[in-house]
């Protein structure tokens, strides 16, 4: 190890568990879920992303829709707009299930809209929706957000309508808005309440989000406790 | 040999969480060709596996391919925990 380097620990939870004591702590958002966690984007993820992004079915209906932007602009795109950007990554696999961000954010009306992209199209699976959730909790963890958006084209909905009136309402419906695969479609503006989610997504982050470590706090033989500090 | 009284557990929370009727869970049943069966509901099959039987199932709904059965999923569940009597420990 060099005299001048330094090494940096990263965990996902490790925030939450900063030296234990009596006093108040915040309840900081966990990106560490149970079976998949959120990881920011590095500069390693980029040919990949790029790939993912604008080859094959998810370059239609994502967020170039067929464009083919060069790479310096595909990554000004990415950090366009952008409050925060997560890979979501399988804890069995290690392998990126897809993509979160926040965007179009309004911090005078306390919104921001959030796009999903799951990278195996063909295949539902529970994983990317326990990213999901581990993403608006986030959300509303870091930011005083009263509501989250998101535009969802018809076709996509289908992936989880399921939750609809649960944890999302359709705030709108732009009729013919979208065209994908030769036809047109409606966009959805989808919206997620901070008071609906805090009441109705307990059960689903019980499971998307690892439980907390139990803090420990060692009491010290009295004469010690000045050595500690 | 299948514990009766487990099954019918089951396949009652089985029946609430797919939102199908409860004769129309059978063991040999696919998950994944239940009608209206999208991935937020596999996400909240997760939940209730976890929270009723105390089964991590998410994996395999997710990597279970479409072959995974409620007989797949019942082989994993176990006993739901007693709830904590009102006021109880």
């Amino acid at each position: 190890m060099t005299s001048t380097g330094f090494e940096f620990h990263w965990s996902p939870s490790g925030i939450a568990d900063a030296e234990a004591s009596d006093s108040p702590k915040p309840d900081f958002a966990n990106l560490d879920g149970r079976h998949v966690y959120l990881r920011t984007v590095q500069p390693g993820d980029y040919v990949a992303l790029q790939m993912m992004e604008t080859q094959g079915e998810a370059a239609m209906r994502w967020r170039f829709r067929g464009h083919t932007p060069s790479p310096e602009q595909w990554l000004a795109t990415l950090w366009n707009g952008v409050l925060a950007q997560f890979l979501v990554i399988s804890k069995r696999t290690n392998e990126p299930q897809g993509l979160l961000y926040a965007y179009n954010t309004s911090q005078q009306d306390r919104h921001t809209y959030f796009a999903a992209l799951k990278f195996n199209l063909r295949e539902r699976s529970p994983l990317m929706i326990l990213g999901t959730a581990i993403f608006v909790e986030y959300l509303f963890k870091c930011w005083d957000f009263k509501t989250l958006y998101m535009e969802v084209p018809a076709f996509n909905f289908e992936q989880f309508s399921s939750g609809l009136g649960k944890y999302f309402t359709i705030e709108g419906r732009l009729r013919d808005n979208y065209i994908c695969g030769g036809r047109w479609w409606d966009l959805l503006i989808l919206a997620i309440r901070r008071d609906n989610w805090d009441h109705r997504a307990q059960s689903l982050l019980s499971v998307a989000q690892s439980p907390k470590a139990a803090q420990v706090r060692l009491r010290m033989p009295p004469g010690l406790e000045s050595e500690r500090a | 040999m299948i514990d009766e009284r487990l099954w019918s557990t089951f396949a009652e929370e089985i029946a609430k969480t797919l939102g199908v009727a409860i004769d129309e869970v059978r063991p040999d049943v696919h998950i994944k060709a239940v009608e209206g069966v999208d991935s937020l509901t596999l996400a909240e099959l997760a939940v209730m596996m976890s929270e009723r039987f105390q089964a991590d199932v998410a994996h395999d709904l997710a990597w279970g391919s479409q072959e995974l059965t409620l007989g797949d999923l019942f082989a994993q569940a176990k006993r739901p925990a007693r709830a904590a009597a009102p006021g109880g420990a």
